[in-house]
């Protein structure tokens, strides 16, 4: 091949890739080890400390781990299986993969869904890693108490820079941080291991700080925990894993990848709630420790952040280009749009998000549990794995998905029932449950409720009328 | 009316409605690994939980 066809070809990629156009099979060149790591450094982050500190407040530090083992496992089953299939067939992300299911224009519901989770993960993301770097920095004694509020809002500024610097080359700059950051995933584990050694008798003495009387519902909770953590993967999977070539590449990485890492360093909060009451290592190694290992955890702090807040950027911007109004906008452009409202949160709001995460994770369980459960129905059982991918990419009344102007009825009312089944059984506000919760948790129920209504109006409404390209 | 498509994107649709073009989903080693680790391994780790 020629210098001149290769630069077309390479160019071809590049707009496909930042268009959210499918990618041809012969464009999608990532092995399994490459999606590994590129799926590892997502998925290991920050977050993984305050997941495992929702699980401290249940379980103590071995129930916790294996609650949060099988949940974090169930979670990305389910999601593997709800976008994996589209994205994987036909190189798209995962709101492309929602077009079947919710109708050419009833995508924007997902869209939604998406743009606020990514948002709401970067932006803890991005708040994790102003804390810390201020905590230490005020323990170096490198600034004073007055400097500290605007060393936030600063650091938060410097982190969206660097993560937009990354992506100006569009997926290309998340391989590309991958490669440097998985590192860090090791640092996690000797944080772990540090813990575990010097305070191991305390750790299996500690008490849960809000266990309930019922150890069941204390254990389902750990395994609701990990479900709808993993089920936050949904918005980036898409994004990342249409850049194999086929199902046998993506599998075994999308579960040891992107799957397993979270309970692994979750651990990290889980014991870091339970010994120090606190969860964030940037501020418990300082104890342990003192300065030397503060600086330690905050590099670790600082590059898993930034991997994952580079994934979650990406999707992001990807996510938006479905939208007509940004399709022939520039990629820069893009960027700035899908990192905007994250900084927007991380200066005016940053403690309301942190104070109020326990909130956050059951409202994605409440969303994206029905969901999940709807493609799942949809690809699998209603279709039987026939897609048109230019039904997805056809905008217009004519294009199979259409449905009722643009929108699925039998998706709006499976949400519906999903969100309404999820808001029974857990209340993400609270708390509270109903039974069955404590034999079946709230996520999973929420999922196959969504999939039966979503089946029976599809059945028994859209079959009939012959929507949907059934 | 035919929609107007955007020429690349056009000819990316033609090459991937064959489905010789398409990336193939999952196969059987793909769902035993997502059954495995999924499925079966989540059930021993919640009973092995669940007696400790």
């Amino acid at each position: 091949m020629s210098s001149t066809t290769q630069h077309h070809h390479l160019e071809d990629l590049l707009e496909a890739d930042k268009n959210a156009w499918p990618l041809l099979k012969s464009e999608r060149t990532w092995g399994s080890w490459k999606l590994g790591i590129s799926l590892v450094t997502a998925a290991a982050a920050t977050w993984c400390y305050i997941i495992g500190e929702y699980v401290g407040y249940y379980l103590n530090f071995d129930k916790g781990f294996a609650a949060l083992f099988a949940g974090s496992m169930i979670g990305m089953l389910i999601v593997a299986l709800a976008a994996g299939p589209i994205c994987l067939r036909f190189g798209v992300d995962s709101i492309a993969s929602t077009k079947p299911s919710f109708g050419s224009r009833g995508w924007i519901i997902p869209a939604a869904m998406q743009q606020i989770s990514i948002i709401g993960w970067n932006s803890l993301l991005l708040i994790f890693f102003a804390k810390s770097t201020t905590q230490l920095l005020l323990a170096l004694g490198l600034i004073a108490d007055t400097g500290s509020k605007f060393l936030v809002p600063v650091t938060i500024l410097l982190a969206c820079a660097l993560v937009f610097l990354f992506l100006l080359r569009g997926s290309g700059g998340v391989d590309r941080v991958a490669k440097i950051l998985v590192a860090h995933v090791f640092v996690g584990f000797w944080m772990l291991y540090v813990i575990m050694n010097q305070r191991w008798g305390d750790l299996t003495a500690a008490v849960p700080a809000y266990a309930s009387t019922s150890p069941l519902w204390n254990y389902t909770t750990g395994v609701e925990i990990g479900i709808v953590s993993l089920l936050s993967w949904w918005p980036y999977l898409g994004a990342m894993i249409r850049m194999a070539p086929d199902g046998r590449t993506a599998a075994a990485p999308i579960m040891v990848g992107m799957g397993a890492p979270v309970p692994l360093l979750s651990l990290i909060g889980i014991a870091g709630i339970l010994v120090l009451q606190v969860s964030d290592p940037a501020e418990w190694l300082r104890t342990i420790g003192g300065p030397t290992y503060g600086i330690i955890a905050l590099l670790f702090v600082a590059a898993a952040n930034l991997g994952t807040a580079v994934a979650g950027v990406y999707a992001s911007a990807i996510g938006l280009r479905h939208f007509p109004a940004f399709e022939n906008m520039s990629w820069t452009t893009l960027l700035l749009l899908a990192i905007g409202p994250v900084v927007l949160v991380g200066l005016f709001i940053p403690e309301l998000f942190f104070a109020n995460f326990g909130t956050f994770l059951a409202f994605i369980g409440l969303a994206f549990a029905p969901l999940c459960g709807i493609q799942i129905t949809d690809y699998y059982f209603l279709r039987n794995r026939k897609i048109s991918i230019r039904c997805i990419f056809s905008n217009g009344d004519h294009s199979g998905y259409w449905f009722t102007g643009g929108f699925n009825m039998a998706a709006i009312a499976g949400m519906i029932a999903g969100c309404g089944a999820y808001r029974y059984l857990l209340n993400p506000l609270t708390y509270e449950s109903h039974s069955p919760y404590e034999y079946v948790t709230a996520s999973l129920p929420a999922a196959v409720v969504a999939g039966v209504v979503y089946a029976l109006v599809t059945l028994f409404v859209n079959k009939p009328a012959k929507k949907g390209g059934y | 009316m035919a929609e107007k498509l955007n020429p690349e994107l056009e000819r990316r649709l033609k090459a991937l409605e064959n489905p010789a073009e398409q990336g193939a989903d999952y196969d059987t080693v793909s769902w035993f690994w997502l059954i495995f680790l999924g499925v079966v391994l989540p059930v021993i780790v919640l009973i092995w939980g669940w007696q400790l």
